[in-house]
């Protein structure tokens, strides 16, 4: 990139820095701290209500009053990081069920009125995520808004349950991380459990390993680099370079001959060798020529073991100086 | 086994016992409680024998067990946390964190992968020094002299050993709250990987060689940020640096089929050549990146970000000679050093908003420039293989170069509550350096219809279309290393694409679920006269969930996908101007067909009775492919003997019985089935029968069908 362009890309970013900063006066969702806030998000049943109506602030009751009717709803949030009021930042230490659900004076008066207290489970998605994203302001959760899961209308409570969730961690709707993302991605949790795979039912890796469900700066929703290639090599970091040779469709992408996911090839190769090579390498010889069952009974090592990794070894990049095809 | 036994009671003595944890009487109730878990027991295993891959990210062998041990303690608002899985495995795990919500949190974790590749290998080589394999002068004499490999190397072959490697991973990490919206972090995360890979090892075309290869690796990567955030906004700047070390950074090793150092013009084919090769394994390097972000609430419920990440690799390992060889005259380097670096600019611009509640957009505009700054190492002669000096076709190496934008418009409107309707577009247009197109750009468009937060369920649908085309075509790029000019490599060649993906998840009630889904693609490269032209993929899944009462849960699902590809290739005997490279029918194709059945099934019995519980699962993978090569009308190659089909049977079954004696105490029994068979031309057991074949010194890297059970029984404690 040329350094103008990059001169002006950067300014450009500084200025959206500047904007960050200087948003002080648009605070999105004020915290519900204090009796007389009013209660987050305009298009939440509550504040619908209260702008319909013009009314004085409504009141807070007291998550003890919640509980007396909704005992069951304390199980998955007492010992969680919601009912912990020790955490200055959790709704346990502002206004208990409240600090979610909005104040619930309307809701004591007349519980049958729908629109008297925020209920999640019957709000519009965005409306969900906007609730949570009031406190859940930092790492990737500020991501969120704009992310690939936010486009499919997706909220918070699609994978997350405050009052029932079944995982040990991250309260999850489902016992595992896996589970969870499976639930939409079947095509790709089908494929761990092939025969060549990273290790995610082995408990060493889960999806959010790779991916960052709430958002990223990286395409696929990837958690660490800035393209595909450098969310792989921050664990093959051997294969990170820059090599004094490198292989150009190993440059573009990773995933241009590996399936992350898993396959039934060795090293979750998209296809077998050598005919993924064969893809991309018609020359003259060897890359071109048909490798077929006499191939095999004769054991070229254009086909067994390796194939073309057999003397092409170094096909993620070489340092030797007489590396060029990968040889070396 | 001594050694695993010691860890587990090692273990077991730190934790000092249930008893003292609930002896802890010194603080309040309401100040400090602790809780925890803990699993042990003995598992049996058959036979592992030979059997690598089983092995690989876990480590299943008999012997007593502490499969799991969970500590959490909580006092005057501080939370500890203590984990250890597989105590005194390969694949063991200990962590433990203490955090003052809001305040502070440290954690540590310790972490083992193993990973297999054989358990059966043997080799006649033998490693003289890390990365020095050598094989014996007499026999390496007698292949020179005439004798055939299994015959001169039959007495040298070693015993069977293994071929692995493991990941030890030691992450820590610290976040401290200085103020409610300031959070400070850092972290250390260092990964070293030890034992040994296959690794190929050649002289020339005839000749391949493998070697269980030493690898002694570590990555130490540091990680620090700031971030401010709030209801208005958040900034955050970071820096994470990732360092590279290599231990073994070159690879020597004996030439089977030479004793003494040659060179002539076939010196890299049938044996001629050099007594020893010499290559390079991964370089020492860093990557250093500084990145900045920031984000702000705007009205109109809307939210603006800009990321800005600017970075550097470096690799800079000393190179080796270009032959080893002492037959070839020495060729000068043009430098001594790599001097790799790349320097790296990536920016991401989004802007969502809501206007309306029923109305929301998104913009955004991505940056990844990946600027190659490696000098260009000019190589006029270079030494194949070790064999012989030649010249080189590209003059030196080729910095790739790759910038990437990406511009995404969303827009998403949603007349009810639950239902959204989204359009939009997505243009990616790259820039490279020595490629065939000088640029590249990709238009999509994209639609979807979701649902969700419905009562019943939930149901998505989206398509997308895509074409990709390339501008500045340069063939010369292909005609100088002797590639077909109309060949169109597949990761940048014209491109269209379309893709439809739904899914349906019914849950009529409580008691009964249902979901489906279905994903179909097709690639089509009509421009590519050779290459990758067509790659279709048909994949769905149903699956059915059974919730009837507290006592039972059961699953079942079935998942098949269907991966058809065609490449079109040409036979050339030589490079141009030989008649052959221009020949049509000499083309061929290869037409792939991969069918993949996956079965799942569960069922559990949470409640047998008040005391008893049980789970079973079973999960069968079945795949199966075919590459069915075809020639060209009145074509002029031999007709080719089509490969057999390759299968692969993946089966894993277990059974969980637990009884609780108490609310704290459960005895708990299981079995555990693990079957793979395998049918692979490349890798089977068949195919590389020995470590001797004529042109083929393996270390016996196959894929061993299995036949596993384990048993355990367990005693867990909850407190």
């Amino acid at each position: 990139m040329s350094r103008p362009r990059f001169c002006l890309l950067l300014a450009a970013s500084v200025l959206m820095l500047a904007v960050a900063l200087k948003a002080a006066g648009v605070e999105e969702v004020p915290r519900a701290r204090t009796r007389s806030d009013a209660p987050p998000l305009a298009a939440s049943p509550v504040t619908a209500v209260q702008g319909a109506s013009q009314a004085p602030p409504l009141q807070y009751v007291g998550s003890d009053t919640c509980l007396a009717c909704h005992s069951d709803m304390e199980k998955g949030v007492s010992g969680s990081a919601h009912g912990n009021a020790a955490h200055p930042r959790s709704p346990a230490a502002a206004q208990g069920c409240e600090s979610c659900h909005g104040p619930g004076e309307r809701h004591v008066e007349d519980p049958t009125v729908e629109t008297s207290i925020r209920k999640f489970t019957r709000m519009a998605p965005r409306d969900v995520s906007d609730a949570c994203l009031s406190c859940h302001t930092k790492t990737s959760h500020g991501l969120w808004r704009g992310s690939a899961h936010d486009a499919r209308n997706l909220s918070c409570v699609t994978c997350h349950s405050v009052h029932e969730p079944q995982s040990v961690t991250a309260q999850l709707k489902t016992a595992t991380e896996i589970e969870t993302c499976a639930t939409c991605h079947k095509t790709q949790a089908l494929k761990i459990k092939r025969i060549s795979h990273m290790p995610l039912a082995e408990g060493k890796m889960a999806c959010s390993s790779c991916h960052s469900p709430h958002g990223a700066t990286n395409v696929k929703q990837l958690r660490v680099g800035n393209w595909i290639n450098e969310s792989c090599v921050s664990c093959h970091t051997e294969k990170r370079g820059p090599f004094l040779f490198e292989h150009a469709a190993g440059r573009e992408s990773c995933v241009s001959c590996h399936d992350p996911h898993g396959s039934s090839n060795d090293r979750m190769l998209v296809a077998r060798v050598p005919m993924l090579c064969q893809r991309c390498h018609i020359g003259s010889r060897h890359p071109s020529t048909i490798y077929d069952s006499g191939s095999v009974a004769s054991r070229s090592n254009r086909i067994v073991g390796r194939a073309c990794v057999n003397c092409h070894q170094q096909i993620h990049g070489s340092n030797h100086p007489s590396g060029q095809t990968l040889t070396r | 086994m001594l050694r695993r036994s010691l860890a587990i009671l090692a273990v077991l003595l730190l934790y000092g016992g249930p008893a003292a944890a609930q002896s802890q009487t010194v603080q309040s109730q309401e100040r400090t409680a602790g809780a925890g878990e803990i699993d042990f027991g003995v598992r049996v295993a058959s036979d592992l024998g030979g059997i690598g891959r089983y092995q690989s990210f876990s480590d299943p062998r008999t012997g007593p067990t502490l499969d799991r041990f969970r500590y959490t303690r909580t006092r005057n608002n501080w939370i500890f946390e203590a984990a250890v899985d597989h105590a005194g495995y390969r694949d063991q795990r200990y962590a433990a964190s203490v955090e003052r919500p809001g305040k502070v949190k440290a954690s540590f974790e310790w972490n083992q992968v193993p990973l297999w590749y054989s358990g059966v290998s043997i080799s006649p080589f033998t490693e003289e020094s890390p990365g020095v394999f050598r094989l014996s002068d007499a026999a390496q004499a007698a292949v020179q002299g005439g004798s055939t490999i299994a015959t001169a190397f039959a007495g040298s072959i070693g015993t069977v050993f293994d071929t692995r490697s493991r990941r030890d991973i030691a992450d820590a990490r610290v976040v401290y709250s200085a103020t409610r919206n300031l959070d400070l972090s850092a972290s250390l995360r260092s990964t070293s990987r030890t034992g040994a890979m296959p690794w190929s090892a050649s002289f020339g075309f005839s000749n391949a060689i493998e070697l269980p290869v030493t690898v002694d690796t570590r990555t130490n990567d540091v990680s620090t940020a700031a971030e401010w955030s709030s209801g208005r906004g958040t900034v955050r700047v970071a820096y994470d640096g990732s360092f590279f070390a290599n231990a073994v950074d070159t690879l020597v090793w004996d030439n089977p089929l030479r004793v003494t150092d040659q060179t002539h013009s076939s010196a890299y084919s049938a044996g001629n050549g050099s007594s020893q090769g010499r290559l390079s394994l991964w370089p020492d390097s860093s990557a250093h990146t500084f990145s900045a972000s920031g984000s702000a609430n705007l009205p109109a419920r809307s939210r603006a970000t800009a990321y800005v990440s600017v970075g550097s690799w470096l690799q800079d390992a000393e190179l080796v000679p270009h032959t080893i060889n002492t037959a070839i005259q020495p060729i000068p380097l043009p430098r001594d050093t790599a001097e790799g670096e790349a320097r790296i600019v990536s920016m991401l611009y989004r802007v969502s908003s809501r206007p309306t509640p029923t109305l929301w957009l998104s913009g955004q505009y991505r940056l990844y420039d990946y600027d190659n700054r490696t000098p260009h190492f000019a190589v006029g002669q270079y030494v194949r293989l070790d064999g012989n000096a030649a010249t080189s076709a590209t003059g030196g190496s080729e910095a790739f170069d790759l910038t990437r934008h990406f511009v995404d418009l969303d827009a998403s409107f949603t007349p009810l509550r639950f239902v959204a309707f989204r359009a939009g577009y997505g243009r990616e247009s790259d820039d490279r350096t020595y490629r065939v197109f000088e640029t590249t750009v990709e238009n999509t468009v994209r639609a979807s219809v979701d649902s969700a937060g419905l009562s019943w369920g939930s149901a998505r649908l989206q398509y997308d279309y895509s074409k990709r085309t390339g501008d500045g075509l340069d063939e010369q790029v292909l005609s100088d290393i002797d590639e077909q000019v109309s060949l169109r490599q597949f990761d940048i060649s014209d491109r269209t694409r379309q893709r439809v993906s739904a899914i349906l998840q019914v849950s009529p009630s409580s008691v009964v679920g249902f979901n489906a889904s279905l994903a179909v693609g097709r690639e089509k490269r009509p421009a590519a006269a050779f290459g990758l032209q067509d790659n279709d993929l048909t994949s769905f899944a149903v699956g059915l969930d059974l919730m009837p009462g507290e006592r039972v849960n059961a699953g079942v699902s079935y998942g098949f996908e269907n991966l058809t590809t065609l490449q079109r290739s040409r036979q050339a005997d030589r490079p141009p101007p030989d008649p052959s490279f221009f020949d049509p029918t000499r083309d061929w194709t290869t037409d792939l067909n991969e069918d993949t059945h996956t079965w799942t099934a569960s069922f559990e019995l949470p409640r047998i009775t008040d005391r008893a519980s049980a789970r079973f699962m079973y999960d069968y993978v079945h795949s199966t492919a075919r590459y069915l090569y075809e020639r060209a009308p009145n074509s002029q190659i031999a007709a080719p003997q089509q490969l057999p089909a390759l299968a692969n049977d993946f089966h894993r079954a277990s059974a969980d019985v637990e009884y609780a004696f108490t609310n704290r105490v459960a005895l708990g029994v299981g079995y555990r089935l693990d079957k793979w068979s395998v049918d692979d031309f490349g890798r089977s057991a068949a195919t590389l029968s020995t470590p001797l074949i004529p042109a083929f010194v393996n270390v016996l890297y196959q894929w061993v069908p299995y036949d596993i059970h384990t048993g355990f029984v367990r005693l867990r404690y909850r407190w």
